[in-house]
């Protein structure tokens, strides 16, 4: 009787946690992405329709991701894969195949190119992958600026709409809130309202936002007292020079205004080499270069003994959401990389 | 910066390293277990990693230690193994010890973010080494330099002959140990700095160039000592020069002055001059023809339509078609919709000038754009004005422009107030549409 009545109870108990379990997953959407970034912008999209995997975390090499099963088991249940789609993920064609899921290659309904429509930086003139790991459509990290966020969300938004028309109204209400965080949290809200994020975003790429706003006024003032958010907390960043590991920051410094006059390696890729290094050295000294910015998945070593030898100041952060403690969202990374930047920067002058 | 400044630390680094490799390597050479350095190398390595995984950061001493205690566990591995009699060899075990050992620091590697780590465990970060690990590097080599010397007759009675040893009562197992473990003290430290291959280039290259031309171990010791120096000099200097990493630089240095010191070798010591030169020349023929034939058979292969990786570039083709569709479809994000815009306007203003209009992409190109208008055509422009004014979408600062710039044209205001919204500014926008329409009347 009693054994009877635990086989009942084990019973009932496997039946309630398999409702739950489908309860929980069976009507979202799965979604799955490279970059913890994006993974970031799909939630605040997909909302509670949609759950989101990723598959880099933010202290990992996003070049440079060993197939493993779980992977590929991953996206053969993904409804949708959101990539960056130019070259940074030479592994995830290949990922896609092992995964044996048609709908998410890409060019089919299932597939999201986070970089469509977006400017890409640095594309190179002549095509060429013999100068090392040089990435042939120009940079790809595109998540290191605010507005291309924007531009991810659309493209996410469009991935979604495409599988889920009937939830689109639900998608395009979260993307326009996605896009007003952005630009309230880039520009701040009241500069905002003044000019619209899309003409901010639209002078901001051009590189001509900080003229404008100190030329223009406004009852008086020029515009830049209006200004908030990321773009004001960066102002003192604006034309500043500094040297980095790898080219990751391309957007965030054209945004910002940061000038990064070297990069510790010699070319996208290639490890630093003896005599690269010296030159870097040589520029720092002779430019007065007193911050160095890198991604924590470098040698954290080799950053700080350049560092030190040229008495710059190293900032070692996470490129991607995850990637360390207390950066967990798209908007995160913005708040801690200029953070940091700018106090560096302090020190900097303040020791000079 | 100078080649001293940067390279003053990674040279001297060498030459310690050069130091107590050479000698330890003419017992390696003796021992006839080469790899043994591999799978020490790669032990130790295995210990800093999994410490990582423990949260031990790399450079620290804790760290290290417990990379010791990695390499002391491999170390009676290997005294153990050595069995008198041997079926299978020592170096088989070695070997797969080795291959055991490397495999297992992937997999433990994947728990942590270091795959730049495993390429420095192979290639090692000599350009990066500081003052402190010269120190710690040179104190370490010589005292167990110095406990090599104290016992210099045992450890190599035992390397030489181990028949001997055994017969002669001492425990060979024991001082296998005591080798093993003062060997992977000295590996433990030097493959943090120069990796496992270099490390491994160090312990033979010196050593087999010293056997080829001595038997005597203070001569064997002598002649590797003076070769590995200026060997590596020369690699430093190589790598520096020609801006190369500079492990990988210095090893292959080593082959190729090996391969040129054996010949020299193989000339000066050879009976027949004459027959010795012709062989010389004709196997370099034979290597220089192959060179080139594989470089011409590599030029050619990459010509032909096998050498691209053709579903690759597909993949990346229709990620870049998919990247264009999208591209168009954003355009549903603009503002405008260009039928529900030409409604807006009576027949004074052009349809191409509505649809330039329409096809702006934010305030300043706009503002830019009615401002031109308005000075060619002022009817046309003062239109786009009012109907910018009215437009709720319309940001704050460029209705203030708006205003200004159509108190210009008009020479009043209308009453018109840019702080409050559209529906509020309702009247004021009546009497520009008045305005408007009188102004066209008077014309007429």
């Amino acid at each position: 009787m009693r054994r009877k009545k635990i086989i009942f109870t084990v019973f009932l108990w496997h039946v309630i946690l398999l409702i739950i379990a489908s309860g929980a997953a069976a009507d979202k959407l799965k979604v799955v992405v490279t970059n913890s970034a994006y993974a970031s912008i799909a939630e605040y999209v997909g909302g509670d329709k949609i759950t989101v995997s990723y598959i880099v975390r933010g202290n990992q090499d996003p070049h440079i991701v060993r197939p493993k099963p779980s992977l590929a088991v991953d996206l053969a249940k993904a409804d949708l894969f959101v990539a960056t789609g130019l070259d940074l993920e030479m592994w995830a064609p290949s990922l896609v195949d092992m995964s044996n899921n048609p709908d998410i290659r890409s060019g089919q309904k299932g597939f999201v190119s986070a970089s469509a429509g977006m400017d890409i930086l640095e594309q190179p003139v002549t095509i060429s992958r013999a100068e090392g790991d040089v990435h042939i459509y120009g940079n790809p990290h595109i998540h290191t600026s605010p507005l291309n966020g924007k531009t991810i969300a659309e493209n996410i938004y469009t991935g979604l709409k495409k599988i889920d028309p009937a939830n689109s109204d639900y998608y395009l209400s979260n993307l326009n809130r996605f896009i007003q965080e952005i630009d309230h949290r880039t520009f701040g809200v009241e500069l905002t309202k003044m000019i619209g994020g899309e003409t901010l975003s639209a002078l901001a790429r051009r590189g001509k936002l900080i003229d404008f706003l100190k030329k223009k006024q406004y009852k008086n003032r020029p515009l830049v007292d209006f200004l908030g958010g990321w773009m004001k907390k960066a102002l003192p960043l604006y034309g500043k020079k500094v040297v980095t590991y790898h080219k990751n920051w391309g957007y965030f410094a054209g945004l910002f205004g940061v000038n990064v006059v070297d990069y510790m390696e010699p070319k996208p890729g290639i490890p630093p080499t003896p005599g690269h290094i010296a030159s870097v050295i040589e520029t720092m000294r002779n430019q007065n270069i007193k911050v160095m910015l890198a991604a924590n998945y470098f040698d954290v070593g080799k950053v700080q003994q350049v560092a030190k030898r040229v008495g710059a100041i190293p900032v070692i952060v996470a490129l991607a959401p995850g990637g360390e403690k207390n950066m967990n969202s798209f908007f995160d990374q913005f708040d801690i990389w200029i953070d940091r930047l700018v106090k560096a920067f302090e020190k900097a002058g303040s020791d000079g | 910066m100078s080649i001293i400044e940067l390279m003053t630390v990674p040279f001297l680094e060498c030459l310690i390293l050069v130091a107590i490799h050479t000698y330890l390597g003419t017992h390696v050479l003796r021992r006839r277990v080469i790899f043994v350095d591999l799978a020490l190398a790669q032990t130790a390595a295995l210990g800093t990693t999994v410490g990582f995984v423990f949260g031990i950061m790399p450079d620290s001493l804790a760290s290290l230690i417990f990379s010791l205690v990695f390499t002391a566990i491999a170390a009676a591995i290997f005294s153990i193994t050595r069995i008198r009699g041997e079926r299978v060899p020592q170096e088989a075990v070695i070997g797969l010890f080795y291959a055991i050992m490397a495999s297992t620091a992937i997999l433990v590697v994947q728990k942590t973010n270091g795959a730049e780590h495993v390429e420095d465990i192979l290639v090692g970060s000599l350009l990066w080494v500081q003052w402190q690990d010269v120190a710690v590097a040179a104190s370490v080599y010589s005292f167990i330099g110095l406990f090599h010397f104290v016992f210099r007759e045992r450890f190599l009675l035992i390397s030489e002959n181990p028949e001997k040893a055994f017969n002669s009562g001492i425990a060979v197992r024991f001082w296998d140990f005591l080798f093993y473990l003062s060997f992977g003290f000295v590996i433990s430290f030097s493959v943090r700095v120069a990796g496992v291959l270099l490390v491994f280039v160090f312990l033979v290259a010196p050593a087999i160039m010293a056997f080829m031309i001595s038997d005597r171990l203070r001569d064997q010791l002598l002649i590797g000592w003076t070769m590995g120096t200026i060997v590596t000099v020369l690699g430093l200097y190589l790598s520096y020069s020609m801006d190369l990493p500079s492990g990988p630089t210095v090893v292959v240095f080593y082959g190729i002055v090996l391969a040129a010191g054996a010949s020299m070798l193989y000339l000066l010591r050879a009976k027949s001059k004459f027959s010795a030169l012709v062989r010389f020349a004709s196997t370099s023929a034979v290597i220089i023809v192959t060179a080139i034939a594989v470089f011409q058979f590599g030029l050619l292969l990459s010509r032909t339509g096998l050498a691209r990786s053709q579903e690759r570039i597909d993949a990346l083709a229709a990620m870049e078609s998919e990247a264009r569709a999208q591209e168009e479809k954003l355009n549903n994000f603009k503002r405008y919709r260009l039928s529900e815009l030409r409604e807006k306007f009576d027949e004074t203003v052009p349809i191409s000038t509505i649809d330039e209009f329409a096809g702006l992409h934010d305030e300043e190109e706009r503002f830019a754009f009615i401002q031109k208008t308005s000075d060619r055509k002022p009817l046309v422009g003062v239109r786009l004005l009012i109907y910018y004014l009215s437009d709720e979408e319309t940001p704050l600062f460029y209705r203030v422009e708006a205003l200004d710039l159509l108190r210009d044209k008009t020479g009043q205001d209308f009453g018109y107030i840019p702080e409050l919204d559209v529906r509020q500014n309702q009247e004021a926008i009546a009497r520009m549409r008045e305005h408007i329409l009188s102004d066209s009347k008077k014309r007429k």
